[in-house]
């Protein structure tokens, strides 16, 4: 569904974010992003997510690869992808419901198939009574359902977490995560970044570790559905060292 | 039906006021120089052709009859002349009355000349030389005045107030379309994160220019209109003060038809400019930004 061949990023002038990063992701499967802040995670995503080109290499997603496309091309690819941000990116001047729809209304989905489908979203996320509230007024935990909500009402094929539980206490974000496993168990593809060791622990899945720009693979023991290679160079560069 | 929702949040209540309050300016401003410019072309044009087709003619008190009889024969030979009038004295005497005491003319101590207004035909330079030299011939002292020089000179000091008019007009427009990319860049990267989010949703180029064509659209609408109305106030009120009906008459005969089309126009380019301004400070931008 989505494969990284020997990409790398870097903003302006400074030295490479990440270099040679591989790895190919199959549809419905589940993967941590993790690494030490300032790994990459973030710039990892944003490539996933289409908000960054890569300064070299190539990105295949559902089967297009992305440097060959113009910008308004993208939109259909961009449109499979559900992104939850760490900082929730909520609109403040929408309510609860404006915010959820926003994905519906880019695509132009008919307003009462926007209302039957946000309002069943909101009661399955449990904001169903808060709909016409404005995000300000509710805690950090419902802002996070909001924006989990609006990242899933378009059902995308892939859904990119930015550190989700970075701002929630440790109950509500155990909530969000089995609201994750559920969503991974009606087939949407989660890419998770986080350096939270406990709930990687206590919700076992494939890992992609990122650390000085170097992008490694932890498989847990439940789950082993990534396929992550090395570069055609570092295969080259291991057979050397085996000399 | 229209059911809007504008996602990026782009109003700002004491900024919008300003804008459309600028906008308003600038229209009112833009729309009394098109006046002013229109106006004074065509005030110009129907100098031209009303003065250029008159001439006067002079003759010092004490002329003789047979060298007025000689002059009326060469008028009414002459093939440029149309037709001559003599002015009656007493409208000599109210022609000169602001500089000579009225008292004084009505004693009939100051002499009076005897003039002839001249309705001339359309002719070359040539012709009107002709005519004078046959005047001249008559009597060195007539003089015959074809308005030609001292009109040349105010049709060309009209030309240049004229383009000064619409060089006005263009600054402004120009400081207008600044003013609103200068707005649209500033508004844009104050939502940065909004149009990411709105980008990474799917939303296209011409979706998150939409939002800002309406926003804006708004802003202006208000403020044309208002500019506009505050245009035709100030031009009735100018038209109307003194109660001057020859100056009304005047203002409304003086503007064609496509004089006044352009001017109800114009705010609507004015418009268009603004819509498009905006379109194009978006769309470039997002390519920079995303």
């Amino acid at each position: 569904m989505i494969s990284f061949e020997e990409v790398g990023l870097r903003y302006g002038t400074q030295p490479e974010v990440f270099s040679g990063v591989n790895f190919t992701l199959t549809q419905g499967s589940f993967y941590y992003l993790s690494g030490p802040s300032g790994a990459g995670k973030t710039s990892l995503i944003n490539l996933l997510s289409l908000n960054e080109r890569p300064t070299r290499g190539f990105i295949r997603m559902f089967n297009q690869v992305i440097e060959h496309r113009d910008r308004n091309s993208l939109v259909g690819v961009r449109r499979k992808i559900g992104i939850v941000f760490q900082d929730f990116r909520l609109l403040n001047h929408l309510n609860v419901f404006d915010n959820v729809a926003l994905p519906l209304r880019i695509k132009r989905t008919q307003e009462k198939h926007i209302q039957k489908n946000v309002k069943e979203l909101l009661d399955w996320v449990g904001l169903g009574d808060k709909m016409h509230y404005y995000p300000l007024t509710l805690s950090g935990g419902e802002q996070q359902r909001i924006s989990i909500a609006r990242a899933i009402v378009s059902q995308p094929h892939l859904l990119l977490a930015d550190e989700p539980t970075g701002n929630l206490d440790p109950e509500i974000s155990e909530k969000l995560m089995k609201l994750f496993e559920q969503l991974h168990r009606m087939g949407t593809t989660i890419v998770m970044a986080t350096h939270n060791e406990r709930i990687i622990q206590d919700h076992p899945h494939p890992i992609l570790n990122l650390d000085n720009g170097i992008l490694t693979e932890r498989i847990q023991p439940t789950l082993s559905d990534i396929k992550l290679r090395k570069s055609p160079l570092a295969e080259v560069s291991d057979a050397i060292k085996h000399l | 039906m229209f059911n809007f929702v504008q996602i990026i949040p782009l109003k700002d209540k004491k900024h919008d006021s300003a804008l459309s309050m600028m906008i308003a300016l600038m229209v009112c401003t833009i729309l009394i120089v098109a006046f002013s410019a229109l106006f004074l072309s065509n005030l110009s044009a129907q100098w031209h052709n009303s003065v250029t087709h008159i001439a006067t003619l002079e003759l010092p008190e004490g002329t003789s009859r047979s060298t007025i009889s000689r002059v009326k024969n060469t008028l009414g030979n002459n093939s440029l002349v149309e037709d001559f009038k003599e002015i009656n004295q007493d409208d000599i005497k109210s022609i000169l009355s602001p500089w000579i005491d009225r008292a004084l003319l009505d004693t009939n101590d100051i002499p009076l000349p005897t003039i002839y207004t001249l309705s001339l035909k359309s002719g070359s330079a040539i012709e009107r030389d002709k005519l004078k030299f046959e005047i001249k011939a008559i009597d060195q002292e007539i003089k015959l005045s074809t308005h030609t020089n001292w009109l040349q000179k105010a049709f060309e000091r009209a030309t240049r107030l004229k383009l000064l008019a619409w060089g006005v007009g263009l600054v402004l427009s120009l400081t207008l379309i600044t003013s609103i990319s200068l707005l649209t860049r500033t508004r844009i990267h104050l939502n940065t994160d909004a149009i990411r989010l709105l980008h990474t949703s799917g939303a296209t180029d011409n979706y998150i220019i939409k939002q800002f064509i309406i926003y804006i659209s708004s802003l202006s609408i208000k403020g044309i209109l208002a500019g506009s109305i505050a245009a035709c106030i100030l031009f009735l009120a100018l038209t109307y003060s003194g109660h001057d009906e020859d100056m009304q008459n005047f203002t409304f005969n003086t503007l064609t038809k496509g004089d006044i089309l352009f001017l109800i126009l114009t705010p609507v380019f004015i418009f268009a400019f603004i819509v498009g301004t905006t379109s194009y400070t978006v769309s470039n931008t997002l390519k920079r930004m995303i």
